[in-house]
């Protein structure tokens, strides 16, 4: 669908790229990385609001490198939406639907159309500057959608809205890709990507160090980089049990039980278990900790500061460990042990 | 506190006597014109003609320019390019050379000898002693205004709405009349009123370019010449009342304007 190949760009303090990845028709690409490392970039040379140098993009095998902005059919979701100001949000919407060859009834019947889909069907008279954040953003989603562009890239769509809003907009996004909506998005919040993405980049100053499935980059991070940036490792899907008025609930990875604390609704979802917050033992003391299981050491990596023991206990668990801890537990390769770890270590990330 | 307060008297004392450096000779002016002498001047027609004369040809020298000043003042605001330092100051000398030499300049340019005074006159536009003329002179001193307000005006409109429309397939003259222009109105109503206020009142370099027909601030001078200071002082009072009336009008039409968009 969407191609990249061999992008860059050289500013005075920054170069990007070579750089080149695909985003296949209705998948939701990330790209993860920290400020300043080119993710946005890699956007505006997509949307042509910067020149390449080298390289070239192409949207559905055509090449668009040299296209116009209006002619690119990729439309943009600023992080603090770009809506028109002096335009109440009808004329937002339509504003893209002027460049079409329809008629007035038709431009009418397809920007209430989008207002429902967004829910924004009220506001139609509203001016932005009277919208809430959220609101903004759904607006801005649906003027894009109205000039039926082939993707939607996002830049950092939720980073400017609180947690509630967040939440709604991500619903919206999840339902974009359910409907079919190509997506390229870019965040610094692994937990955005973790939610959203069928596959994630990492971008690292100004390079794609990592490309792949979530799964892929999140459990075999390629580089210290990039396991410091995704932050967790003990990553898995999971299924949440409906437990109705019980905040302390049960999470199911393949047939082992989790007990965790979430408001998150009962279904699918990832689990993450903070590395650092996994108590190992050679015996099983009587502990406060909610979760407890039995597993074989599999590996021990000395790292910069500290160790790491990888756990099979049913799932592949990383702990992190102080030296001291490791020669107290004589710890090796092969020996049983138990795991402990408190459900506040636990969070569920609903899909 | 005692110097403090010292310190405010100081500064009004100081504003006061500018204030009063500006309003003295116009109040002088408006008591030394008897009501008997402004309502000879009113009926007039000679003065009634010179101040149409000169809203007129102002406000055609300030549409006309207008079309060329507003999307340039857009490019400037948007674009570097070389010699951009050189062209921004280029736009200032009007307003900074003696405008007799602005006129002596134009009409350097203008007159029936020159291959331009040729051209225009082969297809019947004569500037000299013409209105065309007082339109080339009154916009050479005023256009900066224009330009500058708007540029101003169009750099404080956020880049990214410009970005955002070209991205849901907006050419760029589009662009550029839904969403560059609306924003950045208000900047350009007020140069506007800049232009067409300096054009008005231009007389060095519109007495050198077209002494005939008269405009205001010419008639002014030739009354003052030919009759002394009393015949200057009603048609003075009278010029700057109408054109008080005017800019006030002016202003808030921009005001109701801005209102309207907000």
């Amino acid at each position: 669908m969407l191609e990249v190949r061999d992008l860059s760009k050289q500013f005075e303090n920054f170069r990007l790229g070579p750089v080149s990845f695909k985003v296949d028709k209705g998948s939701h690409f990330v790209l993860l990385g920290p400020s300043g490392s080119g993710k946005s970039l890699i956007l505006e040379l997509i949307s042509g609001f910067q020149k390449t140098d080298a390289g070239s993009i192409h949207i559905n095998g055509v090449d668009i490198t040299n296209n116009a902005v209006q002619k690119r059919s990729a439309a943009f979701i600023f992080q603090h939406a770009a809506l028109f100001p002096h335009l109440n949000v009808k004329s937002n919407i339509a504003y893209s639907l002027n460049e079409m060859n329809m008629t007035r009834s038709e431009k009418a019947t397809r920007t209430h159309e989008l207002a429902a889909r967004m829910s924004v069907s009220h506001l139609l008279n509203r001016k932005p500057e009277t919208l809430s954040g959220g609101e903004i953003q759904r607006v801005s989603i649906a003027r894009a959608l109205a000039a039926d562009p082939k993707i939607l890239l996002l830049d950092e769509p939720l980073s400017a809205l609180d947690v509630q809003m967040r939440a709604s907009l991500r619903e919206i996004l999840a339902q974009l890709k359910n409907d079919g909506i190509t997506m390229l998005h870019v965040t610094h919040d692994y937990e955005e990507a973790v939610r959203l993405a069928d596959k994630v980049g990492i971008m690292h100053d100004g390079q794609l160090v990592q490309y792949g499935t979530m799964r892929q980059v999140f459990q075999s991070p390629s580089s210290g980089f990039v396991a410091h940036l995704t932050g967790q490792r003990n990553y898995y899907e999971a299924i949440l049990d409906e437990q109705p008025n019980d905040k302390l609930k049960v999470a199911h990875i393949n047939g082992i039980q989790i007990r965790l604390f979430s408001n998150a609704p009962s279904g699918r979802g990832l689990l993450i278990i903070a590395e650092d917050q996994i108590t190992l033992a050679t015996s099983a003391p009587t502990l406060s900790a909610q979760n407890h299981l039995e597993g074989i050491v599999q590996s021990i990596n000395k790292l910069a500061v500290g160790t790491e023991a990888v756990i099979d206990a049913g799932v592949i668990l990383h702990v992190k460990l102080t030296d001291e801890s490791v020669e107290n537990l004589k710890l090796f390769s092969g020996k049983a042990i138990h795991v402990f770890f408190k459900a506040s270590a636990v969070r569920f990330l609903s899909f | 506190m005692g110097k403090k307060s010292l310190f405010y008297y100081a500064i009004a004392l100081l504003g006061g006597l500018v204030l009063l450096f500006i309003a003295a000779p116009l109040i002088n002016m408006f008591l030394a014109s008897s009501p008997q002498a402004l309502i000879d001047t009113v009926s007039d027609k000679e003065v009634s003609s010179s101040i149409a004369r000169s809203l007129v040809l102002a406000m055609l020298a300030t549409l006309f320019f207008g079309i060329f000043a507003i999307p340039f003042a857009w490019y400037l605001a948007r674009y570097n390019f070389p010699l951009k330092r050189f062209v921004s100051g280029l736009i200032d000398v009007p307003v900074m050379i003696p405008h007799s030499a602005a006129g002596i300049a134009v009409l350097g340019v203008l007159n029936r000898d020159t291959g331009f005074g040729k051209l225009a006159g082969s297809i019947g536009i004569d500037f000299v002693d013409r209105p065309a003329g007082i339109i080339v002179a009154m916009a050479f001193v005023s256009l900066p205004f224009l330009i500058n307000g708007a540029r101003d005006a169009f750099a404080a409109v956020p880049q990214k709405l410009e970005k955002a429309a070209l991205n849901l397939g907006a050419s760029p003259l589009r662009m550029f009349f839904t969403i560059s222009v609306p924003l950045a109105l208000r900047g350009i109503m007020s140069g506007f009123v800049m232009m067409f206020a300096r054009g008005m009142s231009e007389f060095g370099a519109v007495v050198i370019i077209a002494y005939n027909p008269f405009t205001a601030p010419v008639l002014i001078f030739d009354r003052f010449n030919a009759f002394g200071l009393k015949a200057a002082q009603p048609v003075s009072v009278l010029f700057i009342l109408v054109s008080l009336i005017v800019f006030i009008g002016l202003r808030m039409l921009t005001k109701n304007s801005d209102h309207a968009r907000s």
